[in-house]
């Protein structure tokens, strides 16, 4: 869907109209899930985490100045929600038990049925997702805005409020982070 | 840059080569540092090949019931989340000789309003105390001895008695009235309670989901009296309606229900104070 479509999306929720609103949800809530998927790692969570995102877009959408800037607003408010859902879980000891070797982490590679020569891609895959779901919040972010949601630099700038330059060198320090993790694991 | 860029600088332009913004000069320095430095050659290889994973990685589908999940919360939308909603937007960010200056002149005013001779008539001569009584009691008094000092703010200034039992317990410094008679010592503005609810949930997602219940569920009056008390006003009709709503929360109930059958039978409106930790 383009910018002016979703735009003109953005603009029939605002005057209420909730087939409208229902239309965004059902565009953005796989990007909004696996982004609250990143730093909750609990399947649960991430769904409750994910509806209060929307939650708080439904109610605050008449607070959105620019209609095109949507996808922006929505990660910026989305990333806040996380990092916020995230501190408060860290604080009641929520991860403890969501280490990188917990056999019931969503993020555990569940090998029954995995045809053999998949299985392997599918490991390294979910290696990846639980190093990058351990990584710190800074390095994580932009890691998932940029390599997985594929969101250009001057977005992920506007999202993170920080300069474009910022932007590419904190890229360039968390891949490197990434990859040393991956081949210190593997 | 010259000849003496190192591996380090080299690691720094990773990405930036992968987007190819790179200039010119640069550039070639790079590659010229790669082809002598099978190290950082073979870097950047794991670098490239990280990235692709990454790009390739794809997306957990979500729960089919998130939208309608959406819905029913936002359904089920209240006084209470708005009030929080105005209370998120309000910017509180004042400087600090402000609120060192906005604390000074509330505590003057409260210490004005207490010692106010229009406040004095409206007060009972102490709180009530509830010695040696019964679990269900011990659970009521910490909840008592505080609506009993919050009376105060009770509606449209108000005051606020414990009610029946609790004033008829032993172990009062003082003779004990009845409810008849304290309304007829502080004239017809009194207000007796006739239940006290208190929440015994230990998270907080509990209480508020106990508090937008009641706001929601019920079409009883409710006033918030203070932060974690609520009075709710309802008619005996609506009494089981609301031991509804308590049966799925955990909370005590004094009286309980068996020793409040005489409640059912009064045709005046009935006052509950819940009290959330």
């Amino acid at each position: 869907m383009s910018k002016t479509e979703t735009a003109e999306l953005v603009r029939r929720a605002r005057q209420g109209e909730k087939q409208a609103f229902n239309r965004l949800v059902m565009l953005y809530q796989t990007k909004i899930y696996n982004l609250a998927l990143g730093y909750v790692k609990q399947e649960d969570e991430a769904k409750d985490l994910t509806q209060d995102i929307f939650i708080t877009v439904y109610r605050r959408l008449d607070k959105l100045r620019e209609e095109s800037k949507f996808t922006s607003w929505l990660y910026q408010l989305a990333i806040n929600h996380c990092r916020n859902r995230y501190r408060r879980l860290q604080r009641r000891g929520f991860f403890s038990s969501q280490s990188i070797d917990d056999p019931e982490s969503p993020l555990q590679l569940r090998t029954e049925e995995t045809p053999e020569n998949t299985l392997e891609r599918r490991n390294r895959e979910s290696t990846l997702r639980q190093v990058i779901a351990e990584m710190p919040a800074a390095e994580k972010e932009i890691l998932l805005l940029r390599d997985i949601h594929e969101l250009p630099y001057d977005e992920i700038s506007a999202i993170l409020k920080i300069p474009l330059g910022t932007v590419k060198s904190k890229l360039n320090r968390s891949r490197l982070a990434l990859k040393q993790r991956l081949k210190d694991l593997l | 840059m010259g000849q003496t860029m190192g591996c380090t600088q080299i690691h720094e332009l990773f990405t930036e080569f992968g987007d190819d913004t790179l200039d010119r000069q640069t550039r070639q320095e790079f590659q010229n540092h790669l082809t002598a430095c099978p190290t950082c050659s073979s870097s950047l290889t794991e670098f490239q090949e990280t990235i692709q994973e990454l790009n390739a990685l794809e997306f957990v589908q979500p729960p089919p019931d998130i939208l309608s999940g959406i819905h029913a919360r936002l359904a089920k939308t209240s006084i209470l989340d708005r009030l929080l909603g105005i209370w998120h937007d309000l910017d509180f960010s004042f400087s600090i000789p402000a609120a060192a200056a906005t604390i000074a002149i509330a505590m003057v005013a409260g210490f004005l309003v207490k010692n106010s001779p229009l406040m004095e008539n409206t007060m009972v001569d102490r709180p009530v105390r509830l010695s040696q009584s019964l679990p269900a009691e011990n659970i009521a008094r910490s909840s008592m001895t505080q609506l009993a000092t919050t009376q105060r703010s009770g509606p449209g200034g108000l005051p606020i008695l414990p009610a029946h039992r609790g004033l008829q317990q032993a172990g009062y410094p003082h003779k004990t009235l009845t409810p008849e008679e304290l309304a007829s010592a502080h004239g017809a503005s009194l207000l007796t309670l006739d239940l006290i609810v208190t929440d015994r949930s230990e998270h907080p997602d509990q209480q508020n989901i106990l508090f937008r219940d009641l706001l929601t569920e019920g079409e009883w009056q409710i006033q918030r009296l203070q932060k974690g008390l609520l009075l709710v006003r309802l008619s005996p009709q609506q009494l089981p309606h609301l031991y509804q709503i308590l049966a799925r929360h955990q909370v005590s109930v004094t009286p309980s229900v068996s020793a409040s059958n005489h409640l059912l039978h009064k045709n005046s409106m009935l006052n509950v104070a819940v009290r959330l930790k």
